[in-house]
């Protein structure tokens, strides 16, 4: 019978896909916690053909990020601004070392990113909420710079507040010098008044922390572009004597004395820092400078152990759910529910081999979509057998029965799994994390019920049929 | 085995009883909502913050309390089992890392004998709460139309597809109702499984539809309610099974599942009776008042000579 081939080929065909599929996922799980780290150490590229785990079930943060459009330049455009601080960040994080981060831009300025399994989200939100905008000012010592320091101290007014709203204080804009601007130093010393920048992080190509100065406190030494060089040599050879104040993120840092001309294009930053500070100042300046300040809008954190207690709660449930039908059905239609338990089941493995395969995420509400997809596709089957029931009750033999039974609901199993799909599809288009992975398995389950819930089981009546095993016909 | 044997319910008959405990749900609901003064809405929509906490050894919650409001902190919700400690403040918070330096400050003063860990943390933007309320609003609207379409597409009838979303909106809104009477927290979840309700509420019309679609065909003659009656009949059988079997998968979510699932199985235990019952009792009854009046009309048209019959 050539029809029992097709199906029999693709049945076949899918099984073996399946456990092909999910052989990695089936060593995985039976590896101790220290194989496993060691392997996500190595990278190793089992990683990328195991399920994939959502932040609920494994643990980890989930981060929104805004782009402040405020402060971004009037020139630049926001869709490149996005794109810009989209890139840096997944720099910044590849230097930080998370295992498997996504960073994704999301609608006009939002940045979406995941980063499972990271212990102190602070550290991680600090590292990329960084600006991080280095400047190279020069020091503005002359008469009305002077003046306007002194009428800043006597109307108790901060660099930030000038800052923002220059033209709320026309006294001081009057005399301040053309291009420069006030800036208050880390060390607390007092303002500067400061010339316009000369020189920014862009231009540098490297930046890494070396232990310097009297005390061997950590300093960051960076490495300008040749462009940038030959700028920085240019400026220091005009400016000797001078002050050079080096300014990150509108706070100065340091504002040495220019002693000579500096040809080689290296400079160093002191600031008093830890070295965890220089070390992430290292990072973010080899990183690049965000376009605009970034904010968190939203963050969604779950600890290791809430993950791990949630993945027992969760398959446990949802395995008594699915356990629980099986013996219904067994009970209740006999071999014929035997027949519809395991289409379900190559249903279920035929779904996780999907996952992993294409690399889907399973979280927590995905599971309770998978239990919720097995129970629909177990209707395709009642659908099936109560009406192979009504056929024979008409006097029919089985075995037309059966062929009018499966061709009676083809229909309406279609329609009804299609409508099931359409709330699906808008689940997944509207939704967030969590929800968009109850969207999948039920989705791609769904579809692959279609073919296991009718061919499959047609496949096994029609070889029983031909067998000569099936004479009779109980429901 | 069998359930139930053959029956022949009449259900179009006493379809005024059923609008009649349709309207009582609906008045629930609307009782419910205006009991609870508005839905509870989670902080997936208002925005602000959660913090979930847990303790090495118990704690009281009036300590928990005590600690928090000396530590400066107002307006925040608290739920304590045993050594969890789940602190929730919604709408305006202020800066997000302020709050929880100030939460975990608080309770390390308090307790400095008892160690914590923060197991999770939520935080949402008024933007982003703006945005998800958007979007579940939009997501609802779009499956609605997608399914009316589908339905008038494949059953050829804008009626049918009418019928079959008064249904679902019917399922949908009483669910929801049921949500507000037990006081449960309206969040994204609340709206997926409020969505999944929707589809196995249309599943099941679908059934349904098809059935009368073909027994439609096989005789042109037979009166609607009768048609409708039969068709309704034919299926119980499988509605019932299928109910059981959709009941023992959510049951086990409800009561094994966890916090996180068990809002979803609560909602889908209801949902799924609802969308049963709805499909026998509003939409079918519908389809049948509609069409009857209609052809009433078309007869009356007729021989009063409007319409020229052929």
């Amino acid at each position: 019978m050539g029809k029992i081939n097709w199906k029999f080929w693709i049945t076949a065909a899918m099984l073996v896909f399946s456990v092909w599929a999910l052989w990695p996922t089936i060593q995985w799980s039976m590896m101790s916690d220290e194989a496993r780290a060691q392997a996500e150490r190595d990278r190793s590229p089992m990683l990328g053909r195991v399920i994939k785990l959502g932040l609920d079930l494994k643990g980890g943060t989930h981060l929104l990020l805004e782009v402040d459009a405020s402060k971004l330049d009037e020139n630049a455009k926001m869709r490149d601004a996005v794109e810009r601080a989209t890139e840096i960040i997944r720099n910044r994080i590849d230097q930080f070392g998370v295992a498997e981060p996504m960073i994704a831009k999301q609608g006009d300025r939002w940045i979406v990113i995941q980063l499972p399994g990271i212990k102190d989200p602070r550290a991680a939100k600090e590292l990329i909420g960084k600006t991080a905008l280095l400047e190279f000012r020069i020091v503005n010592k002359s008469k009305e710079a002077n003046q306007v320091l002194d009428l800043l101290r006597e109307k108790g007014i901060t660099p930030e507040e000038f800052r923002a709203n220059p033209s709320a204080f026309p006294e001081i804009e009057a005399i301040m010098p053309e291009g420069a601007s006030v800036f208050a130093s880390k060390e607390d010393t007092g303002y500067y008044v400061l010339d316009k920048a000369v020189l920014t992080g862009a231009s540098l190509t490297n930046a890494k922390v070396e232990f310097g100065g009297q005390f061997g406190q950590p300093i960051v030494s960076i490495e300008f572009s040749k462009e940038g060089g030959r700028i920085f040599a240019d400026i220091t050879e005009r400016n000797i004597e001078r002050n050079l104040a080096i300014v990150l993120d509108d706070i100065v840092q340091s504002a040495p004395v220019i002693r000579s001309r500096i040809p080689d294009g290296k400079a160093i930053i002191e600031g008093n820092f830890n070295p965890e500070d220089a070390r992430l100042l290292a990072t973010v300046l080899r990183a690049g400078a965000l376009p605009a300040p970034v904010n968190v809008i939203e963050e969604r954190t779950v600890g290791p152990s809430l993950g791990d207690d949630s993945i027992r709660k969760g398959f446990g449930s949802a395995l008594i759910g699915v356990i629980l039908v099986f013996l219904f059905m067994s009970v209740y239609y006999r071999l014929s529910g035997l027949i519809a338990n395991f289409a379900l089941l190559l249903n279920f493995i035929a779904l996780m081999a999907f996952m992993a395969y294409f690399q889907f995420t399973l979280t927590l509400p995905g599971v309770a979509g998978i239990a919720l997809m097995l129970a629909m596709a177990v209707d395709a089957n009642v659908l099936i057998l109560e009406r192979i029931r009504e056929e024979l009750m008409a006097g029919k033999t089985a075995r037309v029965a059966v062929d009018a039974g499966y061709q009676k609901v083809f229909w309406t199993i279609f329609d009804a799994n299609v409508t099931t799909l359409i709330a699906a599809v808008f689940l997944f288009q509207f939704g967030t994390g969590p929800i968009k992975g109850f969207a999948v398995t039920l989705s791609i389950g769904l579809c692959i019920s279609m073919f296991t819930a009718i061919a499959v089981t047609k496949l096994i009546y029609e070889f029983l049929f031909k067998e000569n095993l099936l004479l009779k016909f109980k429901i | 085995m069998k359930l139930i044997n053959s029956t022949n319910i009449d259900f179009i008959g006493k379809r005024r009883i059923f609008y009649a405990i349709s309207l009582f749900l609906l008045a629930v609901t609307a009782a419910a909502f205006i009991f609870r003064g508005g839905p509870n809405y989670g902080i997936d929509f208002t925005g602000g913050m959660l913090m979930q906490i847990s303790f090495e050894k118990n704690v009281a919650l009036q300590d928990v309390r005590k600690s928090l409001e000396e530590g400066g902190l107002e307006s925040f919700e608290l739920q304590t089992s045993d050594r969890i400690v789940m602190i929730k403040a919604k709408r305006n918070i202020g800066s997000q890392s302020e709050f929880e330096s100030k939460v975990k400050e608080a309770i390390s003063v308090k307790f400095p004998d008892n160690a914590m860990t923060v197991d999770r943390v939520e935080f949402v933007g008024p933007s982003v709460g703006e945005y998800l309320t958007k979007q579940a609003l939009y997501a609802f609207c779009f499956a609605f139309l997608g399914m009316m379409v589908y339905i008038w597409f494949r059953f050829k009838s804008a009626l049918w597809g009418i019928a079959c979303i008064v249904g679902i909106i019917q399922d949908v809104i009483v669910t929801f109702g049921m949500v507000l009477l037990v006081n449960k927290e309206v969040d994204i979840t609340v709206i997926a499984a409020l969505l999944t309700v929707a589809g196995y509420s249309i599943n099941d019309k679908i059934v349904l539809f098809d059935r009368m679609r073909e027994n439609m065909r096989l005789s042109v003659k037979e009166d609607l309610g009768a048609m409708i009656n039969r068709s309704v009949n034919a299926i119980l059988l499988r509605t019932v099974v299928t109910t059981i079997t959709v009941f023992i998968v959510s049951g086990s979510l409800f009561f094994f599942g966890g916090e996180v699932i068990h809002t979803f199985a609560y909602i889908m235990v209801i949902g799924t009776a609802l969308g049963t019952y709805s499909t026998i009792f509003i939409s079918a009854p519908l389809i049948y008042g509609w069409e009857t009046g209609r052809r009433n009309r078309m007869k009356a048209a007729r021989q009063q000579g409007f319409v020229r019959s052929r």
